[in-house]
This record gives C-alpha cells, structure tokens and sequence, in this order.
C-alpha cells in the first residue's frame, strides 16, 4: 500500500501542477505553449518508477512534464522554465518542450529525439554502465521515418533502449484512426525487437509491465518496445480540442487517480492532496516571485 | 630533407589513427567503411582492424545517424560521422538544426555535442547533380556549429584532430579531388613562389601573396578544393598581366571569422569571393556583406563573386565544367576589378 | 609497341601518384619486371613491364597522373623508338602548375631584349618586369660599356667573330692631331688619292696593309684603323667611327658606303654591294658595336642600325634592301607605350632574303632563311625557314639527300658547267657519257666521279664526294662534301671554283671571288 501511495501522490501532484499551468496560462503568465499530461499519469509514475535517475536516461517529447516530474521531481525549476523565470532548469532558453536535468532531456521535435536516444543507448552499452536509454513516442511519432531508421539500429545493435509509445489516439486533433495504419505492436515486432501492449490506466499494471521490460532490458541489453494505450483529458495544448466531449466523458470514468484513488483510504487520500496542494501553491508563488529570465548584462 | 609528398586521403587516415590512439571515447560511424573496404574514398582503411569495437558500419540511414551521434556526444563520447556524400546531409539536417545545434544552448548550457560530422563535397568528377555539390553554404546558416573545409595546402590532420577535440559539432567539409592530390604544405614561408602565413587559432587562415605581402590588386577568399583553381588563377594573372592578387584560404567557414580577409583588404582595397558552391545565398554574398559594412572605405570597388550558376551539376564533362568556377571566371573577376580602377 | 596504363578500377579515385621509377628512363626491361610503384587512394602496387624493350616514361616522379593515362611506352624495336621521338605530342606537356614558371611574361620578354639570363636573378618569389630593369640598371651602373664588354651579356653562341674583334688595342691608334685635323676638314681628305690616303693614314699610326684602295671621295676616320691587305671601299663612302674601325683582308664594299658606328669589326672576304649604311640613330651610343664575320655576303642598299650591338655571323647573306633596327620609335614610356632597344644577332650561315625587316630583339639562329619580305620580331631557332609578317617557322632551311641523289645532283653540275663553258664561246669537247663523267676544255680534263682513288691524267680538274689516295701532279681534286680543293691548277680551276661558288659551295683554302676564271 505504500507503494500505491506513492505512485497516487506523484500522479496527484503531476496532474495539478498541468492544471496549475492552465490556470497560468490562462492568466497570462506562461510565455509560449504547453502540452499537458492530464489523463496520461499512470504511464510515467508507473515506468519511471523502475528507472535510476542517477544512471538511466530518458529521452521524452514535447508532452513531458510528466515524464519529468515523474524522474527528477523538480517541480519548481520547471514551473519557473514554463513560465520563463531565471531559475528555470534550462534557464528560460528551453521553455516546456525542451528540457534538460540530468540525465533527462525533451526536444520539441516528433521522431527526432528517437535516434538521440538510440545513440544515447549505444554511449552507455559503449561505456558499460547498464543504463536503460528510455524514449517517449506517441502514436503520431510513428508517422516519422527515422523512427523506424532507429528501431532498425537498436535491433541491429542491441541496444539496451526502451521504446515507449503512449498511444493517446490522437495526434494533435487527428484521430489515430487517420494516421495510422496497421498495428502498432507489430511495428517493434518487425525489427525483431521484444513487443508487449497493455491496454490500461492501472498505474500498478503499467507498473508491472514496465518493471518486466526493463528487467528484460537489463538482463539481454536489448531493446523493447512498450506500446501504452491510454488517453488525455486535456486539449493538444490549449483551446484546441475538437474532440466529442461524451468520448471525454466515458474516459474520464478510467481516469488513472480514479482506479489508484479508490484503492486508497479516504483520509489517507485526502492528506495525500492536501500535501500536494501545499507543495505547489508554495512552487507557484516562489516561481511567481522569481526573476524573469533575461539576457546577461553586456 | 624534405618529407615525401602526402596525399589528402593519407594526411586525413593517419589523423583517425592518431585520434583513435590518443582517446578511447572516439567513435566512427558510417556507411561502407569496413576494412578491407574502408570507405567509398579510402580514408578510414584500416581503422577497423584497428579499434573494430570503435568502428561502426551502419545501415543506410543518415538522416537516424545524425542523431545517433548527438546521442553519443551528449553522453560524452566523440563520435565521428562519415557521411559519403556531402549531397546526403540534406537527410540530417533535421538533427543539425532541431538537435546538434540547438542542445548546449537550449540546455543552458549542462551539455555538450562534441561530433563531428565527416563529408567529402565538390564537383568536377562528372557525379552529376546529386553527388557533387557544395552544400556548405546550407550550413552557414545554423548557428551554434563549426563548419570546417581545409584545402590542399593546410594541415588537414591537424584540421581533423583539432575537430574531434573541439567541444562544438564541427562539419568537417573534405573536397574530393583533395583525396588524390598532392598536399602543399608552406616551407620557409612558400609554397611554390607565393609568401603563405598561416593565421593562429585552431582552424588556421593561409594567405598567399605573390608580393611578399606587399601591396597587391586584389584580395581572393575562398576555401577548400576551389583554392587550386584560385591559385591558377592568380599565378596566371601574375605570369601573363603582373596583375597581383593576395588570397587567404579559410579552413574555419563558421564561426565566420574574417580577420584575416580584412587585414588582406586593407593592402588590395578590393576583394573577390570564390566558392564552388551555387551563387545566391552563398559563402560569397555572407563575406561581401560583412567586408563591406566592416572596411567600406578600404574598397575601390564591389565584392565581386565567383560561384558556381544557379542550377544543377550537369554530369557530362563540358556541361558540369561550364557550371562550375573556373580559372577564367576568377580572372575574369579580378580584370573587372582592374577596370573599375583605371 | 607496348603502353603501360594506369588502369581506373574505382569509381571513387581519379587520380594516383606516381611515387617512384624502379628504372631509369631509356632502360632495358624485361616482360614482368617491376617498372615502378604508384600509389592510390586505396594501395601501393608496383606496375610491371607488360614486355621486353626500351622503356619510354612519360612522366617524372611524384606526379600527379589521371587514371587512365599512358604514363610509359615499352618500345620492342629500334623503330618503334625512333617512332616515339619522332612524335613529340605522344609525351604529353605536363599541367602547367604554380611554380612551373617563375618569371612573368613581361620579365620574360624583356630579359630576352636584354640578352639577360634569368637564372642570374637570384629571388624567392615571381620574377617581374622591375626585377629584370632593376638588374639591368644595377649592370649599367657597375659596367660601363667598353670595347669587348659592349656585349656584356650578349651570347654570341652560334656566331663566329672576326678576328679584329680581339685585336690588341694598341693596333692602330691615329695621332691625335692628324685625327683632329681630319675631322676639322675632311673634305680634304677625300680629295686626296687613294694612295695618299693611305700613306697619310699610315703616317699617322692607321694599320693599313698592301693593295688597299680606298674610292675616291671616300673618307675614313676613327681613333684606331685596321684594315688589312687587299681592302676596296667604292668611291663617295664615308667610314666615320667614334673609337675603332677594322676591316679583314680583301673585303669589297661597292660605292657610297656608309659606315658610322662607335666600334666596327668586319671579317676578312666579306663581299658588300653598293650604298649600304650602317648606322642610323644612336651609333655613337656606348652599345653602338657592329661585328660582322669573314665571308659575309651584304646586298645592295642594305640598311643596319646600330645603336645596340648587331653580330653578323661568319658566311651570312644578308641580301639587298634588307633592314635590321636595333630601337623602335615610340610615344612616352610614361603612357605605358614600349621603349625597345635591343640588340640582333645573325648566326653563322644564315640567309636574310631581299627586304626584310629584322626588328630589334631578333635572333637568327645558325643556318636558316629568312624570305624575302618578311618581318622578324624575335627568335628564329637553327635550320629553320621563316616566312611572312610575322615571320613564322614554316620548315627546315636544308634537307637531307640520299647517298643517290647527291650523286646525281653532282653529277648533274658537270653538265651545267659543260653548257655554260659553251655558251661563253669557248673551246670544249663533247661530254663523253658514262663513268667518270667528263669533258676537256682548254686542253684541261674536267670529271666528276662520286669517289677519287688517287692518281688521274695531268693535267685534269676532279669534282667528287669522296677523296681517297693522292693525286697526280697537274691533277686539282675538288671535294664537293668537304669544300676543298687538292692540289693545284690554272685557269679552268679557278673557273669550277667559280662555278662551285655560285651552287653556294664555297671552297678552302680561299678567296673566294676567282676574277681570273673562264668565266
């Protein structure tokens, strides 16, 4: 139960400070764009459990906050990159979709992060270290050729890279339906590479699944490919959802704090979010009072 | 005694051997260049034999491999990318201008992408359109890289050793008639009866001048495998019109760094650009607009351009010949200067 | 004949270094043997001999060579040598490159105008047109012209001096005074005789040899006179130099001739027609040098600068109304117009045909023609017939006969000589055919038979190509090929001499004008 615990807490949090960052946008205070993770939780909390901060990496996309709350925990220097204050973790220079702390990095653009990370897998196999070089695609990702260019080389070199596919079924507002075609888990199978395909906002089957991949992972350093069916509440970005709200509606009764929620003791829950709420109304006013990110003195 | 002449394929492999001697975190991927085959122009032979967990042949996938290599120099390796041709960077420039380029600083800095990307470019051996560019000039737009062209007469292993280490992405531009030609390196202060001085700094600038640096008519620009063709030029401008032209050939094409050119203006009071790349956007039109607006008063006359015309590199002889710059269109230049002195 | 290739096996490698020759040029090989290593971008291989023969490289060591390029011929024969040199565009000109040349066109041309090897200036870099003026005002500067240094620079290769040129200095000398006095009023002087001329020249210091007829009206003035035995100078001439004049024995020069130039050496037999003028502007000049060989021939009217040295060669033809300039005439140097002066050589045996014009610089090279008309502006290698304005080379000035045809072509003179002889009116017998080939005039055997054996009926006169043994008294063998004549003879030899001399075969012991001749 600890365990579960932790893993609502870390999905509470993340989904509050997206819809933190809506409400700031909203009032103006974000500089830019931003793709929340609403509705997606479980994936991260779920996977990035398994994974050592201090010795795997992790490759995500332009819809990483999760991601990266999930693996760093720096709650504050993201808001304060979001929102293009000096003590952002990139500085200001990276903005929500490009961020970098650690062993963590995001880039803005579909398909590109893939080989990255495919290289980022090869160093470490070079070096020795046992690292897990994580990637996060979506089911639009998969539109992009040098995807397949690296799912090609990681099975080719064996390269211990986890391919993630959070497969949301929409790419921005098109319907997977339109850009898709053929199976998905099939695509890793092609290369030859280990597939499996849950079908869940269980963060503890998620989290299972995932600890199988990256056992696997660990003990063949080759690579997997982890196809997550799953689904975000909120719009691409903001104000750009055209989707038919009763669809919304029957997803939200899989929401993931739902299914973790009920297994959790109301007061055990409700102290869960009171913390949450504490923690991130702190971030947000320190970030609020921090100064705007601007070009050194000449 | 004088060391027996070195070609530009030699002087370039035993830089890899040496660089893979020296570091262990130095990486080479590419396509075909396993030994015994060693590349498609023969400057990694050997390597694999050498460091075969070090050398990888790779599928063809260029646009993948560029970042394969971001992947490896973000996690503090030094890969080398061998790119066949330089008309196939177009397949990465994704990862040039989306990932390599923009990671130290949209990171602020906490990385670094220390590759180098390896590619021969240039014409005048009848590949036709799609293998015998000079796409430098796609380059020269992208900030937060190095591109780097060495010619016949630099030190092209110093060049390429100096890449590796180099902390930025470096494109290392190799011309491809460079392979098989003869290296000229300067000897007391010549090379042949042309003054060279060789600037300081990791990518050095030669300028040679027929005048011992003394005044002259002209100053050319140019780099890499169009610096023959410019030297023709000039040593037949001097034998048949005693018309003297000062030419620095750079090797470092980006960061522009043009010290070198404005000190060599300021003897010549005129400058023509040579490149082998297309005219419009050009290394040339890069250089006219910072001389100018650097040493306006120096100038008796306009940045004059030579390049290749807009259009493809036809494949049979005369027709890529009459595409690409040659020793008359230099000469050309530099007369149409003389009449705007006289 | 066998080529050595470097074949192309790669798409990707154009070129290859010849890094090294196993043999030397002109070397014996053998069908196998290892000829030399080339290098490209992918190995080191050594190239073998497809056969045995005489290798022929094309190109030197580290040179840059396209593959596909010939870069040897293996010659299996002789002929197929003979065939490789024959033909010199089957060795290609190599690629002009950076540091081929050195000097620039300009430095070029004017150190040519200036005599002046290049080598001789010693600089790292280009050699240019200031260069070459900076040596040459530097030579002036440190060697004032003097006699015998007046060619400073100069080559007289190919051009065979008359032996006054190295005459003593004190040979010769005029009392001051006398010259003075001469100079004061020589209308005097050329009112005096002939004789009194000479006796009074003599007086006053003048080598003056035996037999020397100087025209009446004719004025000869110069610090130093040599002129040795048997000189003419035709009437109305006028020889007026600033520091020497010789002349070699029995040299003719027509009427009104016109000789000013500050040094003149004229060789012995030197044969000049009428109102010639050597001299025009500058021949006071320190450089104004005129040397003209024995045996030359100069035509009617001929004109010849010389305000820059002009080197006539022994036994040259320079014809009539010919003109050699040693300066241009121009607009100011300073507009950039050229300002030439430069000397002209004329190499032994060569020939200027009627009226033509050899501007300042040329170089007529050892034994070829100029034709008639022609314009000459720089260098006309040896053997070589020139034509047109510009005069270019067109051929050779000489070709080779066969064994057989200089037979016949001798043997064909006998009878030339025959008609002649008779169209004259005199005495002569009926050829009689076969060999020798002969006829009798004035109780003389003349014969033409390819070779001589010795011996001969007295007293005869023998044209042959060869001569072996010794003649009998009264019997003169002519050499044809060796110009020269054996033995001795009377009238009717002087008469072939004569006859030999206008077919251009002059023969020794000289002279060679024959008044005394039949003909």
């Amino acid at each position: 139960m600890a365990q579960l615990a932790a893993f609502y807490e870390r999905m509470f949090f993340i989904r509050r400070f997206e819809e933190t960052l809506l409400d700031l946008f909203s009032l103006g205070k974000l500089v830019g764009t931003t793709h929340t993770y609403i509705g997606q939780e479980a994936n991260a909390v779920g996977l990035i459990d398994h994974l050592d901060p201090d010795r795997d990496v992790i490759f995500s996309n332009h819809r990483c906050h999760g991601h990266y709350l999930a693996f760093t925990d720096d709650a504050f220097g993201l808001l304060c990159e979001v929102m293009g204050k000096a003590p952002g973790v990139c500085g200001g220079k990276g903005g929500s979709q490009h961020l970098c702390k650690g062993n963590f990095y995001s880039n803005g653009v579909l398909g590109s992060i893939v080989p990255v990370a495919t290289g980022i897998a090869l160093a470490e196999k070079k070096k020795g270290t046992g690292a897990v070089s994580t990637v996060f695609l979506g089911d639009g990702t998969l539109g992009e050729g040098v995807t397949y260019e690296s799912l090609n080389m990681a099975s080719l070199w064996q390269l211990p890279v986890l391919f993630v596919v959070e497969n949301n079924h929409y790419a921005q507002s098109t319907p997977v339906e339109l850009e898709l075609a053929g199976s998905i888990a099939a695509r890793g199978a092609a290369f030859g590479v280990e597939t499996a395909e849950l079908d869940t906002t269980d963060v503890d089957l998620i989290h299972s699944a995932a600890g199988q991949a990256i056992s696997r992972i660990r003990e063949t350093s080759a690579p997997y490919f982890l196809v997550l069916n799953t689904y975000r509440f909120s719009p691409h970005s903001k104000s750009d959802d055209q989707r038919d709200p009763a669809e919304i509606e029957e997803r939200r009764t899989r929401d993931p704090l739902l299914i973790a929620g009920a297994r959790l003791a109301d007061d055990e829950r409700s102290a869960i979010e009171a913390r949450c709420e504490d923690r991130l109304a702190e971030i947000v006013e320190a970030a609020d009072a921090a100064p705007a990110a601007a070009p050194e003195a000449a | 005694m004088t060391p027996p002449p070195k070609r530009g394929v030699q002087a370039l492999n035993e830089a890899l051997h040496e660089i893979f001697g020296r570091r262990d975190d130095v990486y080479l991927f590419g396509e075909d260049i396993l030994d015994p085959y060693g590349g498609a122009f023969k400057v990694t032979s050997g390597l694999s034999d050498a460091y075969p967990d070090r050398v990888i042949t790779t599928p063809i996938s260029e646009a993948s491999l560029f970042g394969v290599a971001a992947g490896m120099a973000l996690r503090g390796q030094r890969p080398i990318l061998e790119i066949m041709f330089g008309d196939f960077i177009s397949l990465g420039l994704d990862q040039v201008v989306n990932s390599i380029s923009k990671f130290r600083e949209m990171y602020d800095d906490q990385v670094t992408v220390p590759m180098v990307v390896r590619t021969p470019m240039g014409g005048r051996r009848g590949y036709g359109p799609t293998h015998s560019q000079s796409l430098e000039k796609l380059l020269l737009g992208i900030p937060n890289i190095c591109v780097v062209a060495g010619s016949e007469c630099h030190d092209l292993g110093a060049l390429l050793i100096q890449a590796v280490e180099d902390e930025r992405p470096v494109f290392f531009i190799e011309n491809k008639l460079m392979y098989g030609r003869v290296l000229r390196r300067p000897e007391d202060g010549h090379i042949a009866e042309l003054a060279v001085r060789e600037s300081d700094g990791p990518y050095p600038a030669l300028t040679f001048s027929g005048t011992d640096f003394a005044e002259a008519s002209a100053t050319i620009v140019t780099y890499g495998g169009m610096l023959p063709v410019v030297l023709d030029a000039v040593t037949e401008l001097i034998l048949e019109h005693e018309i003297f032209c000062e030419v620095v050939a750079l090797s470092q094409l980006l960061p522009m760094e043009l010290d070198t050119v404005l000190e060599s203006v300021s003897r010549t009071g005129a400058l023509v650009t040579a490149e082998e790349g297309t005219l419009t956007g050009g290394f040339g039109a890069e250089i006219a607009a910072r001389v100018q607006a650097a040493v306006w008063s120096d100038l008796r006359a306009p940045v004059q351009r030579v390049a290749a015309r807009d259009g493809i590199i036809p494949s049979a002889r005369l027709l890529e010949d009459a595409m690409l710059p040659s020793v008359d269109d230099i000469v050309a230049a530099v007369s149409a200067l003389e009449g705007v002195r006289s | 004949m066998l080529e050595i290739v470097l074949t192309r096996e790669d798409a990707n490698t154009e070129f290859a270094l010849l890094a090294e020759w196993l043999v030397v040029d002109r070397a014996q090989v053998t069908q196998g043997q290892p000829v030399c290593v080339v290098e490209t971008t992918k190995a080191t291989v050594e190239i073998e001999s497809p056969g045995a023969g005489t290798i022929v490289q094309l190109f030197p060591e580290n040179a840059e060579v396209e593959l596909g390029k010939t870069i040897a011929y293996v010659a299996e024969t002789a002929d197929e040598l003979a065939s490789i040199d024959a033909e010199p565009a089957a060795k290609p000109a190599p690629k002009p490159a950076v540091g081929d040349r050195k000097a620039t066109r300009k430095a070029a041309e004017l150190a040519d105008l200036h005599g002046i090897d290049l080598s001789a200036i010693d600089k790292r870099g280009f050699i240019t047109e200031k260069d070459v003026e900076e040596l040459i005002s530097r030579q002036k500067a440190s060697e004032p012209p003097e006699q015998g240094q007046a060619l400073a620079g100069l080559s007289t290769e190919g051009v065979t001096l008359p032996a006054s040129f190295d005459l003593d200095e004190s040979v010769g000398a005029l009392e001051a005074g006398f010259l003075a006095s001469i100079r004061a009023d020589p209308d005097s002087f050329r009112a005096l005789s002939s004789d009194e001329k000479v006796n009074a020249l003599r007086d006053a210091g003048a080598h003056i040899g035996v037999g020397v007829d100087l025209g009446e009206g004719t004025l000869v003035v110069s610090p130093r006179i040599v002129i040795e035995d048997g000189v003419r100078i035709g009437p109305r001439g006028t020889v007026v130099c600033e520091e020497v004049v010789a002349i070699g024995e029995i040299s003719q020069f027509g009427a009104d001739l016109e000789l000013r130039c500050r040094r003149a050496f004229l060789g012995a037999g030197i044969w000049a027609g009428r109102s010639i003028r050597f001299g025009g502007g500058g021949h006071r000049d320190p450089w104004a040098t005129l040397a003209v060989g024995d045996l030359a021939f100069v035509g009617d009217e001929a004109f010849v600068n010389v305000c820059r040295p002009v080197l006539i060669g022994r036994e040259v033809f320079l014809t009539m109304r010919s003109i050699i300039v040693t300066h241009n005439i121009g607009h100011s140097v300073l507009e950039g117009f050229e300002n030439r002066f430069a000397p002209v050589v004329l190499e032994d045996r060569s020939q200027v045909g009627l009226a033509a014009v050899l501007y300042a610089g040329c170089r007529i090279g050892a034994e070829s023609i100029v034709a008639s008309n022609s314009y000459v502006v720089g260098d006309i290698p040896a053997g070589s017939f020139a034509i047109g304005v510009p005069a270019k080379v067109t051929g050779k000035s000489s070709h080779v006969l066969s064994g057989a045809r200089r037979i016949e072509t001798a043997r064909r003179m006998i009878d030339d000589l025959h008609e002649l002889l008779a169209l004259r009116g005199h005495a002569v017998s009926a050829i009689a055919d076969g060999e020798p080939r002969s006829f009798e005039v004035e109780g003389t055997h003349v014969f033409f038979m390819p070779a001589f054996r010795g011996a001969g009926t007295a007293p005869a006169v023998v044209l042959t190509l060869e001569v072996h043994g010794e003649m009998a008294d009264g019997v003169a063998v002519i050499d044809l090929v060796g110009r020269r004549v054996h033995g001795s003879g009377g009238i009717v030899l002087d008469s072939v001499r004569e006859f030999c001399r206008k077919r251009g075969i002059k023969l020794e012991p000289g002279p060679w004008a024959y008044p005394g001749g039949l003909l």
